[in-house]
């Protein structure tokens, strides 16, 4: 179960990188299409928009689990030991609560949409809930994320030094 | 609920710097701040389930397409090598001159910071490379952490930057304009930087001793320029002219770009499986968590608009009827203030809805106000004392540097970004001259 999860949020990772190079791609063509003279599709266009709101809810919980998040540090570094695990650990707790109140608004909103049968108008009629869907999984799943660091007993804040280097992680998602 | 608009704001600004300033990661604080706000103000649940469409509504909006775009670009250009063979080929090219490492630092430096704008993974990197090896040459720490701490105010202007197309879309002024202005003030600095280390090793050249590099043929150097150092040269080019030129979008520019730096790694056989994983994570890192602060702060101007507290904070600030460059300078030094303890994004969207309407009311050409507030951005983050890439620095640089050292080395680089400033606004065609010629 344990197992299946963390696939689960590895795959999601790998599929919001394969968006994003999908996106880059699909932005050049409709400029090449365009450019030799053709009508490209304007649907290339919604899904760019599309995929910036999927990109980040799919990529959300991967990340709490890289504790890639930057956070202000200067307060922690200036407590003492004790006093700072505790601030972390209730940092941890406000994470959650936050993750879980907006995933819980999230499906309401994404019922509601679904029972009104409401449509995004843009270049094609989609169907709202099928993306607004993505906010309230992305926003569950990172809850479970930082619950699960919680339980494990580790801090849900990375270091200074991995937060900031984005450069320099060699893990791969 | 029905409060006077400074309580509102209070509570709003309030909420989400506490909920930051206790170490919640940035982008959850200000998901924080903004529920308890939304929920306080517009009407309990209601108020919540608005949050979500809200940020619905921001998240999927095209302006926003050149951030993940831009930088992957970064990213790609890091791991498939290509920003170290230009800063390879520099270090060769610059031969014996004095101060031979500052430069190559700079250059160096813009390389790696610039497509994402952002220096703090610039800073860590070059703070732990370059200036062990600088201080091994007998350099002094100030041509050897300076440059490092200069690079930022290089980066963040000079498109491509990320930041720039966030800021540009958080103060609804034009994306393309915003990039294009920095071209000219981002080569004024750069020059500025160029005689600041060239002074300094001419009156004083101890501060870097000369030591003899490895020869290189002239043949060798040209091989360099052509092979190593144009290429590159022309993908920034060639994706900031396509902008200039009105061809494509930034979005399309930026797109482009990513693609012909796919294009050029491969070329040099440098496209593997690996450097592709590794961008794309890179992205996506910095991707995540800039959306899901701007998921946040959608409701954060909405709600600062809807308690009256973005126009009560207004006419307040007006009330005072101080000159609009009083007003500018007020601006400013808060930018400085939050710089001590927040990063550039957070800064941003703090501010950014107050601001630009602002900034707007007092008759600004917004273009040039967002150029000024993005180098004022930049200061504050490397302002002493409390300014983040200051303990950046501290964390990365051999252990002896002390906290003293890094502020006098960043002084003079800073001077000079204030410098830009002022001669920005004293003569506002520096930022808006090259905007308008595009249109």
């Amino acid at each position: 179960m344990n197992r299946a999860y963390t696939w689960l949020v590895n795959a999601m990772a790998w599929l919001a990188g394969l968006l994003m190079a999908a996106m880059m791609l699909s932005i050049c063509i409709d400029v090449i299409v365009r450019n030799l003279g053709f009508q490209s599709s304007a649907h290339l266009f919604t899904f760019t928009e599309y995929a910036l709101l999927i990109v980040p809810c799919l990529g959300a919980p991967w990340l709490v689990r890289e504790k890639g998040h930057v956070y202000v540090e200067i307060l922690l570094m200036s407590v003492n030991e004790s006093l700072r695990r505790w601030m972390t650990f209730a940092v941890g707790v406000g994470c959650v609560l936050v993750c879980g109140l907006i995933a819980w608004y999230g499906f309401e909103v994404t019922w509601t949409n679904y029972v009104r049968a409401d449509v995004d108008v843009r270049s094609m009629d989609m169907p709202r809930w099928m993306v607004v869907i993505f906010i309230p999984i992305g926003f569950l799943m990172m809850g479970v994320e930082f619950t699960r660091l919680l339980l494990k007993g580790e801090s849900v804040l990375g270091d200074l030094s991995s937060a900031l280097s984005t450069q320099k992680t060699e893990s791969k998602p | 609920m029905n409060l006077e608009w400074y309580w509102a704001a209070t509570a709003l600004f309030g909420m989400s710097l506490i909920f930051m300033l206790v170490g919640m990661p940035v982008a959850l604080a200000f998901c924080a701040g903004n529920l308890v706000a939304a929920f306080m103000f517009m009407g309990g649940a209601n108020g919540i389930i608005q949050t979500v469409n809200n940020g619905f509504g921001s998240m999927t909006s095209f302006a926003l397409v050149p951030i993940p775009m831009f930088l992957l670009m970064g990213e790609l250009f890091y791991h498939t090598n290509l920003a170290t063979r230009c800063f390879n080929a520099a270090d060769k090219l610059l031969g014996n001159l004095p101060g031979r490492l500052s430069y190559v630092t700079l250059i160096g430096g813009t390389a790696f910071a610039g497509p994402a704008g952002s220096s703090m993974g610039a800073c860590a990197l070059l703070g732990s490379l370059m200036v062990p090896e600088m201080t091994k040459r007998g350099y002094n720490k100030y041509l050897s952490i300076g440059p490092i701490m200069g690079v930022g105010g290089l980066a963040v202007i000079i498109p491509p930057s990320a930041l720039t197309v966030l800021l540009a879309t958080l103060g609804q002024t034009d994306v393309g304009d915003l990039l294009i202005a920095g071209i000219i003030p981002g080569f004024v600095l750069a020059l500025m930087y160029g005689v600041l280390i060239w002074a300094w090793t001419r009156f004083d050249p101890t501060a870097a001793p000369q030591y003899t590099a490895e020869p290189v043929s002239r043949q060798e150097k040209l091989r360099l320029i052509v092979v190593d150092v144009l290429p590159m040269v022309a993908v920034i080019a060639f994706s900031v002219l396509i902008m200039l030129t009105g061809w494509a979008t930034p979005t399309e520019a930026a797109a482009l770009g990513a693609l012909s730096v796919v294009v050029l790694a491969a070329c040099y056989g440098e496209m593997t499986w690996s450097a592709w994983v590794k961008s794309l994570e890179g992205a996506l890192r910095i991707t995540v968590m800039s959306f899901l602060i701007i998921f946040g702060s959608a409701t954060f101007a909405q709600i600062l608009a809807f308690t009256g507290a973005s126009s009560g904070l207004m006419s307040w600030a007006l009330s005072f009827e101080l000159t609009p460059m009083g007003m500018l300078m007020i601006m400013l030094a808060m930018i400085l203030f939050l710089g001590c303890f927040m990063d550039q994004l957070s800064m941003m969207l703090l501010t950014a809805p107050i601001f630009f309407p602002l900034a707007k009311t007092l008759g600004f050409d917004l273009t040039w106000f967002g150029l000024i507030m993005l180098l004022a951005l930049e200061i504050g983050y490397t302002t002493p004392p409390f300014g983040l890439l200051l303990f950046v620095m501290k964390g990365v640089a051999p252990p002896e540097t002390t906290m003293k050292d890094i502020y006098l080395a960043a002084m003079p680089f800073i001077g000079c970004v204030l410098l830009l400033i002022a001669m920005i606004i004293v003569f506002p065609p520096l930022a808006t001259w090259l905007p308008k010629l595009s249109h």
